[in-house]
C-alpha cells in the first residue's frame, strides 16, 4: 500500500506488474545516461576554451550523431514490444470476479460460484481501529486465491469509476452499460489496497478496494461460508 | 559431394551453423512447449471445490458474453446527484474542525 508522499511504484505482487517495473528501470537507466552525457556536454562546451579553426564537414561525428539515436530507440523499443505482447496475452482464467462500481462503494460477485455476491464500503475514519489504514481499509474484502489466473470484469451502475489495485498493475474503467476485462495472478499472500481511480462525485476519495490473496484451501474455505 | 565442396571454408562453417540453428530450434521447442503447458493450467477447478462441497459453475459457463448479458440490465439511468456540503456550509465536518483548530490555536496564545 502507499503511505504518504509515496512516490515510486509499489512493491508488485504480480508477475505482469514486475516485468512493468523492470521495464521502467530499463527505461530510466537510459534516460539518465543521455541526460548525463547531454548535461556534460553542455556544461563542458560552456566553461572550457577550446577553439577548432579547421572544423570542416566532420562526416564521422555526424553519422555517429545519426546512428546512434536509432540504436537507444531500438533498445528502447524491443522491451517495450515484448511487455506490450505479454500483456495483451490469452491465458485461461480458473476463477471470474464481477465488479460493480457505485456511488460510493464497490460490489462484488463471484461469478462461478453460486450466490457469492457482497458489497465493500470503506471502513469511517471514526471507527476505525488504531492499527488500520485511513481511508483504505473496508468492511468486507475481496478474497482472491493466489497463483491463480483471474478474470475480473468491471462495470459500474451508476457513473464512470475505476477499479485499480497498484500492486498486481491492473487499472480498467467502470463504465455503466460496458464490461471491461482484465487479467492477473498473484504471486504472493497479503493484503492489496488500490482507490477509485475516476472521478465520480462527493465521496470519489472514498471508496477504496482491498484484495486479500490467500491460499486456495482458504479460499474454497471462505466461499463456502457465501455459498451455504 | 566431394572435397571440392565439402573442403570450402563457406561448407565447413556454414553447414554446421545451419544445422545448429534449425536443429536447435526443433529442440528448443521441448523448452518453450512448457511456456504453453503450463498456461492450460487451471488451480481451482470444479472437482475440487466439489470435493470441499462447494458448487462451482462450469467454466464455459462464465464467460464475458454472459456476463455482460447480466450486467446489462443494470438501471444505470436513476442516480441522484448528491451535492457535499462546501466548507463554509453546515455538515462538513473536517471545516468545523479546521474552525476549532483555528480557534484553540488563537486563545493558546
Amino acid at each position: 500500500m502507499a503511505t504518504w508522499t509515496y512516490l515510486g511504484f509499489q512493491d508488485s505482487a504480480s508477475p505482469l506488474m514486475e516485468q512493468l517495473i523492470f521495464f521502467h528501470d530499463h527505461i530510466m537507466v537510459v534516460l539518465i545516461m543521455i541526460i548525463t552525457f547531454v548535461g556534460y556536454m553542455m556544461a563542458s562546451i560552456l566553461t572550457n576554451s577550446f577553439i577548432n579553426r579547421y572544423m570542416l564537414e566532420h562526416q564521422t561525428i555526424e553519422l555517429i550523431w545519426t546512428a546512434l539515436p536509432a540504436v537507444i530507440l531500438v533498445f528502447i523499443a524491443l522491451p517495450s514490444l515484448r511487455l506490450l505482447y505479454l500483456l495483451d496475452e490469452v491465458n485461461n482464467p480458473s476463477v471470474t470476479l464481477k465488479t460493480v462500481g457505485h456511488q460510493w462503494y464497490w460490489s462484488y460477485e463471484y461469478s462461478d460460484f453460486l450466490d457469492a455476491e457482497f458489497d465493500s464500503y470503506m471502513t469511517p475514519t471514526n471507527e476505525l481501529e488504531s492499527s488500520g489504514f485511513r481511508l483504505l481499509d473496508v468492511d468486507n474484502r475481496t478474497v482472491l486465491p493466489m497463483n491463480t489466473q483471474i478474470r475480473v470484469v468491471i462495470t459500474a451502475a451508476d457513473v464512470i469509476h475505476s477499479w485499480t489495485v497498484p500492486a498486481l498493475g491492473v487499472k480498467a474503467d467502470a463504465i455503466p452499460g460496458r464490461l471491461n476485462q482484465s487479467s492477473f495472478m498473484m504471486s504472493r499472500p497479503g493484503l492489496f489496497y488500490g482507490q477509485c481511480s475516476e472521478i465520480c462525485g462527493a465521496n470519489h476519495s472514498f471508496m477504496p478496494i482491498v484484495v486479500e490473496s490467500v491460499n486456495t484451501n482458504s479460499f474454497l474455505n471462505w466461499i463456502s461460508s457465501y455459498s451455504d | 559431394m566431394g572435397i571440392r565442396f565439402f573442403g570450402r571454408k563457406s561448407t565447413r562453417f556454414g553447414v554446421p551453423f545451419i544445422l545448429l540453428v534449425v536443429g536447435g530450434s526443433f529442440g528448443l521447442r521441448e523448452f518453450a512447449q512448457l511456456r504453453y503447458d503450463f498456461r492450460t493450467r487451471r488451480t481451482i477447478s470444479k472437482e475440487d471445490a466439489e470435493k470441499m462441497g462447494i458448487k462451482m459453475k462450469d467454466a464455459q459457463e462464465v464467460t464475458l458474453e454472459s456476463e455482460y448479458e447480466k450486467i446489462a440490465q443494470i438501471d444505470t439511468s436513476n442516480w441522484e446527484n448528491v451535492r457535499g456540503p462546501r466548507p463554509w456550509e453546515e455538515g462538513n465536518k473536517l471545516y468545523e474542525e479546521a474552525v476549532e483548530r483555528v480557534k484553540k490555536m488563537e486563545t493558546g496564545k
